[in-house]
């Protein structure tokens, strides 16, 4: 367990996303917008995964999915982005990959993958967060997904302190991942983003490497950031994105 | 279907719901018209530029009183330096200046392209410090509400509700050369006003939808808008976060985009008419012509500093 600090860190977080569920189970990037979008309200339920929050989010999510098996990524958008990966990811968790819907969202994920990596919607060229989420989602299922190609697409010179923590989720167990820790680490201390300050701690922390926490940080009015830095956090829900290597 | 055919087939439907859209500003013939750009040298950003700001927009009968407003700077990277962003003295002269005009609300907002953590950009180019009440009037444009854009052919854009609800789009850019398209001023800046909650960020917002036609029916989209581009410091070469600073020592201002963004051009020592975004745009959503531009403030002669081009990159 961690210290008081520590737990302090972690309990604002989560008061703060529980005050600002919005009243269809979802939540907004921002407390002052309206719209709950898939992908603040996956991270907040993740982080407060296992009390009645979590499953009123499901509850939602599972009236946005469209009949391709894609995700809308907020109710009013109709057509199906990357976030159905993050859909598909706290689908798993609260119901089971054995859930129709989330197989379907499994089926839809399968069948938009590009040389094993995915876009930000269909469309557009892969991307690393996309494609780091997309095998985060796979392997939460339980699904082989072969990291040989999206090794090489995240793990490149492109690398940049923002898509680190999520190539880091993706590929976990990957051989390069001890290689890579040690910039992981500095970029964590340097960056100025508590966004990917927090995706880099998780990413270190599914793979078993201990990372400092960063506990003077602001809340941020950004949800999405709460809810990261709540997974992130010591005592956080960061082990619900650790997975089996491919 | 391979990466490469996905592409056109996404830029064609957005562009299908751009050509329906039917509750946007009004649309002005323009093929006889003329517009006003101002120039006016600015030396250092301690210069006095809410008076220089205010003058300009006065100038330009601008009437905001009771006006929803939205400024939309240029926020690409995560420093204070002077020439990546829209620099902080230029927003917070702007936001003071559309309020002593008599703006109703004046908010300031972005949808960055190529970071995610949009207040952490603005904290580091300085806004959070400099701009009263910033946590009040910023909206992260990545993360607002949306509204559609219905199309005749029933295909949808989908943009912050923040900027369709402005009654006027100040786009506050900075003077930039450009890798994708030759040069970056106010019309390109409005693809910060592309959600990537929805489209997302990066490659897709940069390369995806990042095209001339659709930096043109942006600016058709928000045809009730006002540019100021900061060239006090700009930037050169291999734009428009691998280049390097250049100071033209001048702010251009101006209610037509297309107008403004060709005195720019030929600022930084450009010919407009090689900037494909102003060629589609031209006679459609503004003039392009330097004889159909009526100077105001400094005469171009006066400014012109040589910007070193950016290296194209091809699609």
């Amino acid at each position: 367990m961690g210290n008081s600090n520590s737990s302090l860190y972690l309990s604002a977080r989560l008061d703060k996303l529980r005050n600002t569920q919005n009243a269809d189970g979802g939540w907004a990037f921002y407390a002052r917008k309206t719209n709950s979008w898939v992908e603040p309200t996956v991270f907040a339920a993740l982080a407060l995964h296992g009390q009645p929050e979590a499953q009123r989010a499901w509850e939602l999510l599972r009236g946005w999915q469209l009949a391709s098996g894609g995700w809308r990524p907020t109710g009013d958008v109709p057509g199906a982005n990357w976030t159905t990966a993050l859909a598909v990811l706290l689908g798993v968790k609260v119901a089971g990959q054995a859930d129709g819907q989330v197989a379907k969202g499994i089926e839809w994920l399968r069948n938009n993958a590009v040389d094993g990596a995915w876009a930000w919607r269909r469309g557009s060229l892969p991307a690393a967060e996309p494609t780091a989420l997309g095998i985060l989602a796979l392997r939460s299922a339980g699904i082989a997904h072969s990291a040989k190609d999206a090794e090489g697409f995240l793990l490149t010179d492109k690398l940049t302190p923002e898509t680190c923590g999520p190539a880091l989720v993706g590929l976990q167990g990957s051989s390069q991942i001890r290689g890579l820790a040690p910039l992981a680490v500095r970029w964590a201390e340097e960056t100025c983003s508590p966004l990917t300050r927090a995706w880099i701690q998780i990413g270190l922390r599914v793979n078993g490497i201990d990372v400092a926490e960063s506990l003077e940080t602001p809340l941020s009015p950004n949800l999405a950031v709460v809810a990261l830095e709540a997974l992130a956090a010591q005592d956080g829900n960061h082990g619900l994105l650790r997975t089996e290597a491919a | 279907m391979n990466r490469r055919e996905f592409i056109p087939l996404a830029a064609a439907g957005l562009l299908t719901g751009y050509a329906g859209f039917r509750g946007g500003r009004q649309s002005v013939p323009r093929r006889e018209a003329r517009s006003a750009v101002t120039l006016r040298k600015i030396s250092s950003y301690q210069d006095d530029l809410a008076a220089t700001l205010l003058e300009g927009l006065q100038g330009s009968g601008l009437n905001v009183v009771g006006k929803k407003v939205l400024l939309k700077p240029n926020l690409a990277g995560f420093t204070a330096d002077d020439f990546t962003n829209t620099h902080v003295a230029i927003v917070a002269a702007a936001f003071a200046a559309f309020q002593e005009l008599g703006a109703a609300e004046v908010l300031i907002g972005d949808a960055p392209a190529l970071h995610r953590d949009t207040y952490a950009l603005a904290e580091a180019a300085g806004y959070r410090d400099r701009i009263p009440n910033f946590d009040d009037v910023f909206v992260d444009l990545n993360g607002d509400d949306v509204s559609p854009m219905e199309g005749l052919s029933g295909a949808e854009i989908y943009l912050p509700s923040t900027a369709l609800r402005a009654d006027l789009v100040v786009s506050i850019a900075k003077m930039k050369t450009d890798s994708t398209f030759g040069a970056a001023l106010s019309m390109t800046n409005l693809f910060g006003l592309i959600p990537g909650s929805v489209y997302g960020w990066a490659n897709e917002k940069a390369h995806g939808l990042g095209t001339p036609k659709v930096a043109a029916e942006l600016t058709r989209i928000f045809r009730r808008s006002f540019a100021i581009v900061d060239g006090v410091w700009g930037m050169e070469g291999d734009g428009p976060v691998g280049g390097t600073a250049k100071s033209a020592g001048v702010i251009a201002m101006g209610a037509d985009l297309v107008a403004v963004d060709a005195t720019c051009c030929r600022v930084m020592g450009m010919d407009p008419s090689d900037i494909e975004y102003l060629k589609l745009a031209a006679d459609r959503q503004g003039v392009l012509e330097e004889t159909r531009i009526e100077q105001r403030g400094e005469a171009i002669r006066n400014v012109q500093t040589t910007f070193k081009t950016a290296t194209l990159r091809t699609a």
